[in-house]
């Protein structure tokens, strides 16, 4: 070899490869900078713990099963609610327009009206039967994102089928074509819709993998961060996993985050005139008297007033008014300063048909107004 | 003239450079923050110290270069658009000036390798906001730093420190003139004409610095500077993804990545035959790695690189390399190909020899929509185009919220970002995320008492999403789009009116009128009216907002205007991809789209294969879903020769010719003829011609198509 030109060369050629490799260096750490941005705890990217994990040491998880919570969401394939719809038909308004209910022989459900040239399959039955479920149907929209087509009929457990909540007769009459079977639900509605149905909705750029979700709402839903809790062997609680220290209107607005809550509503929405505001038990309680006056003890022993006060979530609601009124008065009753003057109180009353009555706001559908006040008989004044 | 001796090259060689320049900077200005420069030159004329601060409700910090939209602001209140121009050609004339001067090479063939791509690059981007004053001052300090003495006088540092101060004051990025100074004073040491001395060396960087200190931001100036040129210290590169201040690589704009490598890789190679000294190569390193991390800092940082490719001068033997001689016919050629692609374009680009600014620049509509709205509160654009024209209007009522750059240095870009995540993704209510933090839309609009959105029209899926919320459309041609809030009394009237120009332009007699070479406000499109294609940008733009709407006959009528003047294939493409669009809406409504915009929507050649429901399901005409009962009820397409006459008339812009071929009075054909009156804004005939369909014996898939059809038409 030439060694004065070796010479020349080696130098400059050892300076040109070290600059090239600073450079891919420097470059391949701020690629691998990059990290995903954060997305809805629903919609994880990693699944999180399923319920079977925290049966392992917590007995109140073994019969959660059967709670209205975690029933939320069910495939008509598996779920023995079908044949409430199976073979059952509707006739909305004047009768014109009948929704047929049918099943094929894989043991898919389909739902058929006259408007519409074709069938719908039932993918999804949301709701646990307790006030109603409703079946929708997905598809993909020309996005591939996931929507939602909410049916116009639903199932209710003491009358059967009837119009959704939401849809009218009417709306239905004037509709054409998809729309008579149901309301067309955009992306991101779907996407909220089913959230609060179930524990783990994952994406893939928008289209959910029906196949992975988990469905109706469990353990990790509420007690957000359980993975960490599992990993560590239940010695972390991440922040959100426990509601211990939560103050009444955290946590209450924990609950609102899927049945609503007031600070996302306007001035208008929030009064005592608007009929649906009873379906939003979170959103109504935290304009109550009782809720707005409330001190908040230091001890936590003592009772303060926020959902947990009355629900238990990990099991079904009672439904014995006694139960409600002890917990009422809890507060109002003996002799402290909250005692009740109520007239017509003795100490057996019930207070709920008074201060928190059932209010229908749907020929199927009664709630209870969880906006807890001094109501007269005619429930249209409050003093 | 280049083959000439070499006292005659180098003027020649400028004359050209020069006029490249000029002609690269003959464009309609097009920058998207060209009104947010305006609007804060005029709030410092006012000698307003905070002018960013005055014009945003979230900015409350002062700026380092709180002069630099003083030249934009003079400029077009001097001269209005044609100010702007002037401007403009005069910063790419200056840029050519400032290239040529710095590279006093005696090789010709160096300043070509070097200026051209530079040239390109510089010339033709983001011109004439304030990044352009950088890049200007970038030299002079330069020039000033690479002193030939030992000592600098104090003449000299004084100079220095008076030039620092300007460029501070007037240029953002105070960070790139130390850089200037460090580099120049490194290069130099290496001069075999000049003697390095560190305390020189030390005294030029101190008085850069402190120079750089001396505006309304102080020593945060330098702060400011570093978090603009490397915005991943401070915010993680995904929040970043899309936007300038990433990643060079992930840049949409190839050509200046190619013609930087270009550069980079002439400077290497220069480098490399002279041996270079290390501290060269570091400073090259340095400088690679400033333009990849970010693409903000490619402009600066390409006029470092040139700076840096010709300031070694270290004349030890060459390496006797052969490199490929230059000649100077193929230079000519080269320059020329490569200036008259970028001046001519092609009509389907934005940008190429014009005059004016862009439309997608024109503030009117917004002016019209906003003004007198009796509405108190803020602004939120998604980009620095709707804020700047909201700061620019200067509406007593409404101050825009924020802008992208001074969200990143006021540490609000991620809380911006996640804003405008919830709302892409109609995310309204409170929900967890999975970092701990609370998302939702509604709690952060409240707070910051957000009375109208700004969204870019370009931004097709926030269109679509807004469209179901309750967030309602005032405009429907503002190239920025306002949205009122339904609950909000005084968006009523507004609203309202737009609801019904959106009948107007899908329903109603509205045709589109293509402008085609004439002057659109402003932007006189001068390849055009030299018998080029004519630019579609802007009816592209329009149309697409359009589709976004599901307004996709007022699409067609805005697309096929375009081409019943010139044919060009990236309309009749839109148009196409709008049709695919329509038959999909139609098939998600009827369970079928109708056979007249299924034949529109497949591509030439492939009718006979739209008979098949392969083709059908992979174009989501049919629903696999559907394909699973035994009801189904499938009736192919049948090639027809009219049919394929009537497609080519409608791809071609003539729709009488297209209505005319379809002369059939089977029921799908009458269905097409009705859809061509409504793109012809032939209302009543189309209401005709679709009761009679109404009233005959269609099929269900039919009769869901004509009875959706005659109720939007009746607006029923």
């Amino acid at each position: 070899m030439n060694s004065s030109l070796y010479s020349a060369t080696r130098r400059p050629t050892v300076v040109v490869l070290t600059t090239v490799a600073v450079v891919a260096c420097a470059m391949m750490a701020v690629q691998h900078q990059r990290k995903q941005t954060p997305g809805p705890a629903v919609a994880s990217r990693t699944r999180p713990p399923q319920i079977q994990s925290c049966v392992d040491c917590h007995d109140i998880a073994k019969q959660f099963d059967s709670v209205p919570h975690a029933q939320t969401l069910r495939s008509p394939g598996v779920s023995v609610l079908q044949k409430q719809f199976s073979g059952q038909s509707f006739k909305a308004g004047d009768g014109s327009s009948t929704y047929r209910f049918f099943e094929e022989d894989d043991g898919s459900l389909w739902c058929e009206n006259d408007s519409y040239p074709q069938p719908v399959s039932v993918d999804w039955l949301l709701g646990s039967g307790r006030h109603a479920i409703t079946p929708v149907s997905t598809w993909t929209n020309s996005a591939g994102q996931t929507e939602l087509l909410e049916l116009a009929v639903s199932w209710y457990p003491e009358q059967g089928l009837g119009l959704t909540l939401g849809q009218s007769a009417e709306t239905l009459q004037d509709a054409i074509g998809i729309d008579r079977l149901g309301k067309r639900l955009s992306h991101g509605e779907s996407l909220e819709c089913l959230g609060c149905h179930s524990t783990w909705l994952p994406l893939d750029e928008g289209r959910v993998r029906f196949h992975e979700v988990d469905p109706g709402v469990t353990c990790n839903r509420c007690h957000t961060g359980a993975a960490r809790h599992v990993e560590t062997e239940g010695n972390a609680t991440p922040p959100g996993f426990s509601w211990e220290k939560l103050t009444p209107l955290e946590s209450v607005n924990r609950c609102g985050n899927c049945h609503r809550r007031a600070d996302q509503m306007t001035s208008e929405e929030l009064t005592v005139d608007n009929q649906l505001l009873v379906r939003f038990a979170s959103a109504a309680i935290v304009q109550s008297p009782c809720f707005l006056k409330q001190e908040v003890p230091d001890d936590s022993s003592k009772v303060r007033l926020d959902c947990l006060t009355c629900h238990d979530p990990h099991r079904p609601a009672s439904n014995d008014p006694v139960f409600y009124s002890d917990r009422c008065r809890t507060c109002h009753g003996g002799a402290s300063h909250k005692e009740s003057r109520c007239p017509d109180m003795t100490s057996d009353s019930n207070c709920l048909p008074c201060h928190m009555p059932k209010v229908e706001i749907h020929p199927n559908l009664s709630f209870t107004d969880h906006w807890i006040r001094i109501r007269d008989l005619d429930l249209t004044r409050t003093r | 003239m280049l083959i000439a001796g070499p006292s005659r090259q180098i003027p020649a060689f400028g004359c050209l450079m020069i006029g490249a320049a000029a002609l690269l900077g003959l464009q309609p200005v097009f920058a998207e923050s060209l009104w947010w420069h305006v609007a804060r030159g005029r709030e410092a004329l006012t000698f307003n110290l905070l002018p960013s601060a005055s014009l945003l409700n979230a900015d409350v910090a002062a700026e380092a270069d709180w002069l630099s939209g003083v030249p934009t602001a003079l400029a077009f209140d001097l001269g209005g658009l044609h100010g702007l121009m002037l401007l403009q050609l005069l910063i790419a004339v200056s840029i050519a000036v400032m290239l040529i001067r710095a590279v006093d090479d005696e090789h010709t063939g160096l300043k070509a390798w070097l200026i051209l791509p530079a040239l390109l690059l510089l010339c033709n981007r983001s011109l004439p906001v304030p990044a352009s004053l950088t890049l200007l001052a970038i030299p002079l300090v330069w020039n000033i730093a690479r002193d030939q003495q030992r000592e600098p006088t104090s003449a000299r540092l004084v100079q220095l420190f008076v030039v620092c101060v300007i460029a501070a004051n007037l240029a953002p990025g105070v960070l790139w003139f130390l850089a200037a100074v460090a580099i120049a004073g490194i290069v130099r040491g290496k001069s075999p004409t000049a003697q390095f001395s560190l305390h020189g060396y030390c005294q030029c960087l101190g008085v850069a610095a402190a120079a750089g200190c001396l505006t309304p931001r102080g020593v945060l100036a330098y702060r400011d500077a570093f978090v603009l040129a490397f915005p991943q210290v401070n915010v993680p590169r995904a929040y970043l993804t899309g936007t300038h201040f990433d990643v060079l690589a992930s840049s949409d704009d190839r050509f200046a990545i190619a013609l930087f490598v270009v550069l980079a890789v002439f400077v290497a190679i220069h480098h490399f035959r002279r041996r270079a000294c290390f501290e060269t190569w570091a400073c090259f390193s340095v400088l690679q790695f400033c333009a990849w991390s970010c693409a903000g800092n490619l402009l600066p940082v390409t006029v470092l690189l040139v700076l840096l490719g010709t300031a070694d001068r270290t004349s030890v033997s060459k390496l006797s390399i052969g490199l490929p001689r230059f000649q100077p016919f193929a230079f000519m050629l080269t320059t020329g190909l490569l200036t008259g692609t970028c001046v001519l374009g092609v009509a389907d680009l934005d940008r190429r020899l014009g005059w004016g600014v862009a439309p997608l620049l024109d503030y009117r509509p917004l002016q019209r929509d906003l003004t007198g709205l009796e509405v108190d509160g803020t602004v939120l654009a998604n980009d620095v185009l709707g804020a700047g024209v909201v700061a620019l209007l200067e509406l007593p009522n409404l101050t825009a919220h924020d802008t992208p750059e001074r969200a990143l240095l006021g540490d609000r870009w991620i809380s911006s970002w996640r804003l405008w995540d919830d709302i892409s993704h109609q995310r309204r209510n409170p929900y967890d995320r999975d970092d701990g933090t609370t998302g939702g839309w509604w709690s952060s609009l409240q707070n910051d008492d957000i009375k109208i959105l700004l969204i870019d029209s370009r931004q097709h899926s926030i269109l679509r999403t807004l469209e179901t919320t309750s967030w309602r459309m005032l405009s429907l041609d503002s190239p920025v789009i306002p949205y009122g809030f339904s609950g909000e009394p005084a968006m009523a009237k507004p609203i309202l009116e737009c609801w019904d120009a959106r009948w107007m332009v899908n329903y109603g007699p509205w045709q589109y009128d293509f402008p085609g070479a004439a002057v659109v406000w402003g932007r006189t499109d001068i390849a055009g009216t030299v018998g080029c294609e004519s630019l579609t940008d802007e009816c592209r733009r329009l149309a697409g907002v359009f589709e976004a709407l599901e307004l996709y006959h007022a699409s067609s009528k805005v697309l096929t205007a375009a081409l019943s003047d010139q044919p060009s294939a990236t309309v009749q493409n839109q148009l196409q991809k709008s049709m695919q669009r329509l038959a999909r809406s139609e098939q998600t409504l009827a369970s079928r789209a109708s056979r007249w915009d299924t034949w529109l929507a497949v591509n030439p050649g492939d009718e006979k294969a739209a008979a098949s429901r392969s083709l059908m399901l992979k174009l989501g005409f049919l629903s696999k879903r559907v394909l699973g009962t035994s009801q189904l009820h499938f009736e192919p397409l049948a090639p027809s020769d009219n049919w394929q006459t009537a497609r080519s008339y409608y791809f071609d812009g003539r729709l009488d010719l297209a209505m005319k071929a379809l002369d059939s009075n089977n029921f799908a054909t009458v269905f097409a003829r009705a859809q061509l009156q409504i793109v012809l804004g032939q209302t009543d005939a189309a209401t005709d011609t679709l009761k009679s369909l109404n009233d005959s014996e269609i099929d269900p898939v039919l009769s869901v198509l004509v009875a959706h059809e005659l109720k939007s038409v009746q607006r029923n």
